[in-house]
């Protein structure tokens, strides 16, 4: 025998490796659509978890600091799991999911998408494993201290970033690649319908925004192992940079379907393409303008505060548009159709989005913003637009993108049904209720990020905390009956003598 | 005649005068919000502004200075005494992170965010009630954030 048959191997490591990719990577758009989403969900029920819990420990409003690295870790965990990875994955399953069914284009390259998916989710881990207690903010130089991390220590503290920028890098190659291959695969001639132009712009935003972040990021990393000195205000204003535009990724998607199926619901054509179409160039543009309004109470030139409290107006105008168009449709039409899961959805995420949306006319003012800036206000404000427009616009998308890959396999019963619906409705409802206890608090004072607080705020944080556990109950009824779809392909797939039906 | 054809057109324009109504209505909100920015001539904007753009000048007569350092996790001084009605210019400056300082008075509200290596400055008439005005960091700042407050005590 050769030396070079004695060292040959059993197996072929390419063969292997397509075995495997084969059998556990996504290898289909709708598919790797799913992965995106459903992850997303896996993680929205994690961070709900966190936020459950530190709800708890706010109920007394006498907390000592022997507390604090428990609720600020939680707390971090909350905003690193919603804005890092959260949001951008649903964005990207969204963007996926519309380009597929509207116009059948299709993703080509599936094994470094799927590589990249799970990258990004490590990424995350490694980032968390520190026991990181800087605020999804991660304000420097805060941010830069050893002592805002449980576990990480010296150097160490830099892979709480590092962790970021690899999840971050992936997650911009992900956009990138769905809008290249998309274009790419595109069969169809003339205007791209409004649900995959819309899901497919604010997927490629992830792309002109997230480098601004992963700058910021790098730059903290080079702080802590290289000892570069870090400038809090423009280090800040990078940040924002990334971290505006990045709370319109999936609400602005999110319209595409809204523009797409509402309509439908409504039983009348949209109110107006033109608008729709028009709106999106105001929407893209603006969205990268007005990222220093959240540094109003910061030592900033006059003319810079004064710029970002314009153009902020001007994108509220475009959101008014949506608003006025969606609402217009709806109004002129005969009836809605609420019997559809989607359709019930769909109208309470624009409905959640005026009602988060009108509060929030105050704060990019620089003679009101003051009066609330840092305070439960703002948090109730922002929740508003996660829980509804986000949350609940996605879960629209989901339904719809589940029942298109599992709905011959795990059709939903009525119990399912009904179940959903009693989700949609506790979800909104409950939230309604935290929303607004947030914004009453705020307004009189309540800051936010404390664990000790002036007892006259107790009934708030009680309201607060009861109605978010009964929110995280109509959660879990919407959520069950989607994964049971996905479980039941899961069986399909690997065990046989189950069949679709 | 000519109404009916500014209707007609109307109606045939729909979108386009929709975005113009709202770009005037834009035009005017942004415009006398910039002058306010420009100007401080708003409530709060007066009381609060970082980078001195909205102190007097000159001080009034009679205004008490007061520099105060903030730090993990505290201010020092953590009291100001003043008579009522009287000005008060607050020079604040962070020792180490980003603190912030927030006052609510019945004339307004103060909040500012003192960034390290940056002065930030706080202009108020203390109330003409006498009494504590407590005034609390607004901006995270570590597990002692909620612990970080001071007085304004007005005798």
């Amino acid at each position: 025998m050769s030396i070079k048959d004695s060292i040959r191997l059993p197996w072929s490591p390419a063969i292997k490796l397509q075995q495997l990719t084969g059998k556990y990577f996504s290898q289909t758009t709708l598919g790797t659509s799913i992965l995106f989403t459903a992850a997303g969900l896996v993680w929205l029920a994690v961070m709900g978890l966190a936020a459950l819990f530190f709800r708890l420990i706010l109920l007394n409003p006498y907390n000592t600091e022997a507390i604090a690295p428990i609720y600020y870790s939680l707390l971090t965990l909350h905003g690193y799991v919603a804005m890092y990875i959260l949001v951008p994955f649903l964005t990207i399953g969204i963007g996926m999911y519309a380009m597929y069914k509207e116009e059948g284009m299709e993703l080509t390259h599936f094994d470094l998408v799927n590589v990249l998916f799970w990258l990004a989710n490590l990424g995350m881990v490694i980032a968390l494993a520190g026991g990181p207690m800087t605020s999804w903010y991660i304000t420097p130089p805060l941010g830069l201290l050893q002592t805002t991390f449980n576990f990480y220590s010296g150097p160490a503290i830099a892979l709480t970033y590092i962790g970021l920028f690899i999840t971050e890098a992936c997650i911009t190659a992900v956009a990138g690649i769905t809008v290249f291959d998309g274009i790419r695969t595109r069969r169809n001639k003339g205007k791209l319908s409004i649900f995959p132009t819309y899901a497919l712009t604010f997927t490629a935003m992830i792309v002109f925004t997230t480098p601004f972040l992963m700058a910021t990021l790098m730059w903290y990393t080079l702080g802590i192992l290289a000892h570069v000195y870090v400038n809090p205000t423009v280090a800040f204003l990078l940040f924002w940079m990334w971290g505006h535009p990045v709370v319109y990724f999936v609400p602005f998607a999110v319209f595409g379907a809204l523009y797409a199926y509402i309509p439908k619901f409504a039983g009348r054509k949209l109110f107006s393409e033109k608008w729709a179409r028009w709106n999106l160039f105001l929407l893209f543009v603006f969205t990268m303008l007005v990222w220093a309004h959240h540094m109003l109470v910061w030592p900033l030139p006059v003319w810079i505060r004064g710029f970002v409290n314009a153009s902020t107006l001007l994108l509220a105008a475009g959101s008014g548009v949506t608003v006025l168009n969606l609402g217009l449709t709806i109004f002129l039409a005969k009836r809605y159709d609420f019997s559809d899961i989607r359709g019930l959805a769909y109208f309470l995420a624009l409905l959640g989005f005026i009602i988060a949306g009108i509060p929030a006319l105050i704060l990019p003012e620089n003679a009101l913003n003051p009066i609330v800036h840092n305070t439960y206000y703002v948090v109730g404000h922002f929740h508003l637009m996660i829980w509804t427009i986000i949350i609940l616009g996605s879960m629209g998308i989901i339904i719809d993108q589940f029942l298109n890959a599992f709905g011959r396999i795990a059709p939903l019963s009525n119990l399912s049904l009904k179940s959903i619906r009693a989700g949609l409705l506790l979800w909104f409802g409950s939230f309604l209720v935290v929303g607004f206890a947030m914004m009453a608090a705020g307004y009189q004072g309540l800051i936010r990020r404390e664990i000790a607080y002036p007892v006259e705020f107790l009934p708030y944080m009680q309201t607060m905390t009861i109605f978010a556990w009964l929110g995280g109950i109509g959660f879990v009824l919407m959520a069950v009956p989607a994964f049971s779809m996905v479980t039941r392909w899961l069986v399909m797939k690997y065990y046989s003598g189950v069949v679709e039906q | 005649m000519m109404g009916m054809g500014a209707a007609s057109w109307i109606k045939k324009h729909g979108e386009l005068t929709w975005f113009l109504v709202l770009l005037v209505l834009v035009g005017i909100f942004a415009t006398w919000s910039l002058e306010e920015v420009v100007s401080g001539t708003s409530t709060n904007y007066r009381f609060g502004l970082p980078l001195a753009s909205g102190v007097p000048r000159p001080l009034p007569n009679g205004t008490l200075v007061v520099n105060i350092t903030a730090y993990q996790w505290g201010y020092t001084p953590d009291v100001i005494v003043a008579k009522p009605g009287q000005p008060v210019l607050v020079v604040l400056h962070s020792r180490d992170v980003v603190h912030g300082f927030l006052l609510k008075l019945p004339s307004g509200t103060v909040n500012v965010d003192i960034v390290p290596g940056t002065l930030s400055y706080v202009f108020f008439y203390a109330p003409n009630t006498p009494g504590n005005y407590t005034w609390r960091c607004s901006e995270y700042c570590g597990i002692g954030h909620s612990f970080m407050n001071g007085t304004v005590e007005v005798i």
